[in-house]
């Protein structure tokens, strides 16, 4: 049972490219995968909607698995650990999540489970939002999150890059490289299918053979 | 006969909102998507209006017998997404939002959804709150 991050700044995308992403490993693959929410509110809009397709959910609302929630997650990925056996576990955090946190919290629980593997962390970056969020001058609160987001993803996959044009694309890639020389860049479009099959390939390598 | 609750992070707060809704006439599809882009962009809208320094993710799912719509904000200058899925007139529907705002107090988050969604299902007359969501 493999535990990958899919994380990134609110309304990066993540939810759609777990969707995505779940979708072709299930269906291309047989990959039994399972997906566990965290939002920040206590509805679960994002859970309801990852359902809609089929997949299965655990939903961890009410506060952020980064600093609240921790203990929580370790009983949800023992549960389904023991209850559903899956292949792939996505992991979707809030918007607002420090992910070196939340693969400390993954990483404890090989202690106790040792067939729990930790994948990726993949930032989301949303291309049309580039500007705003990579600014000098980002309100403060912002600019500390986005920017330990991006400089600790083992993989920044630049979303929604249907919507943007090419010198804007490059002009991301140069700012995220500046934050983050170590990260993988994937230029991503969950409407085109452009990056996902490379995300399936570092995901689950097996199934992109 | 709202279920609402708040939660913040620093600066950054979320307001959430989930309710039934129901009509005396059945609804169209397309109507649905209608409403859920005025209600996503309106509350946007008023969020800025009132001081909020940025939105970060105003999010929206309506749950009908046949089908979903989901709408979606990151600011009002990217548009509202809407995908649907609703396959026939409905009468009756589930819905919740979540509105994440950075520089707008917890209350008036609160408030701007909660008024907001009010808003909107009045002036489409038809709809009326039945109950609290899930």
């Amino acid at each position: 049972m493999k535990v990958n991050i899919i994380g990134g700044f609110l309304g990066s995308g993540k939810t759609s490219t777990i969707i995505s992403l779940s979708k072709k490993l299930y269906k291309e693959f047989g990959k039994k995968i399972a997906v566990i929410v965290n939002e920040i509110g206590e509805v679960p809009v994002d859970s309801k909607i990852i359902q809609e397709y089929g997949l299965k959910t655990r939903e961890l609302g009410g506060g952020c698995i980064c600093c609240e929630l921790n203990s929580d997650l370790h009983s949800v990925l023992q549960q389904l650990y023991h209850l559903f056996k899956p292949d792939l576990v996505f992991l979707e955090p809030t918007g607002i999540a420090l992910p070196k946190q939340i693969k400390d919290a993954v990483l404890f629980l090989r202690n106790k489970i040792p067939e729990v593997g930790v994948g990726y962390y993949v930032a989301i970056f949303d291309a049309l939002r580039s500007e705003e969020l990579l600014q000098e001058d980002l309100i403060e609160d912002l600019d500390y999150i986005v920017v330990r987001q991006l400089k600790e993803a083992d993989v920044i996959a630049i979303n929604k890059v249907d919507l943007v044009d090419e010198d804007s694309i490059r002009w991301c890639e140069g700012k995220l490289k500046e934050i983050n020389p170590e990260a993988l860049l994937i230029r991503l479009s969950t409407v085109r299918g452009d990056g996902l099959p490379e995300l399936m390939k570092l995901i689950s390598p097996d199934a992109a053979d | 006969m709202m279920s609402g609750s708040r939660h913040g992070h620093g600066n950054i707060h979320c307001s959430s909102i989930s309710l039934k809704i129901s009509s005396r006439e059945f609804v169209f599809p397309e109507k649905f998507n209608e409403i859920v882009h005025e209600m996503v962009k309106e509350i946007a809208d008023e969020c800025i209006r009132r001081g909020a320094k940025a939105i970060g993710h105003i999010k929206l799912y309506l749950k009908t017998e046949s089908g979903y719509v989901r709408a979606d904000t990151v600011g009002i200058k990217y548009g509202v997404n809407v995908e649907s899925n609703i396959k026939k007139p409905e009468r009756e529907a589930l819905l919740m939002i979540n509105s994440i705002v950075i520089g707008l107090n917890e209350e008036e988050l609160s408030e701007v959804t909660i008024d907001t969604v009010r808003k909107v299902l009045q002036s489409n007359k038809f709809f009326h709150i039945i109950g609290d969501g899930e």
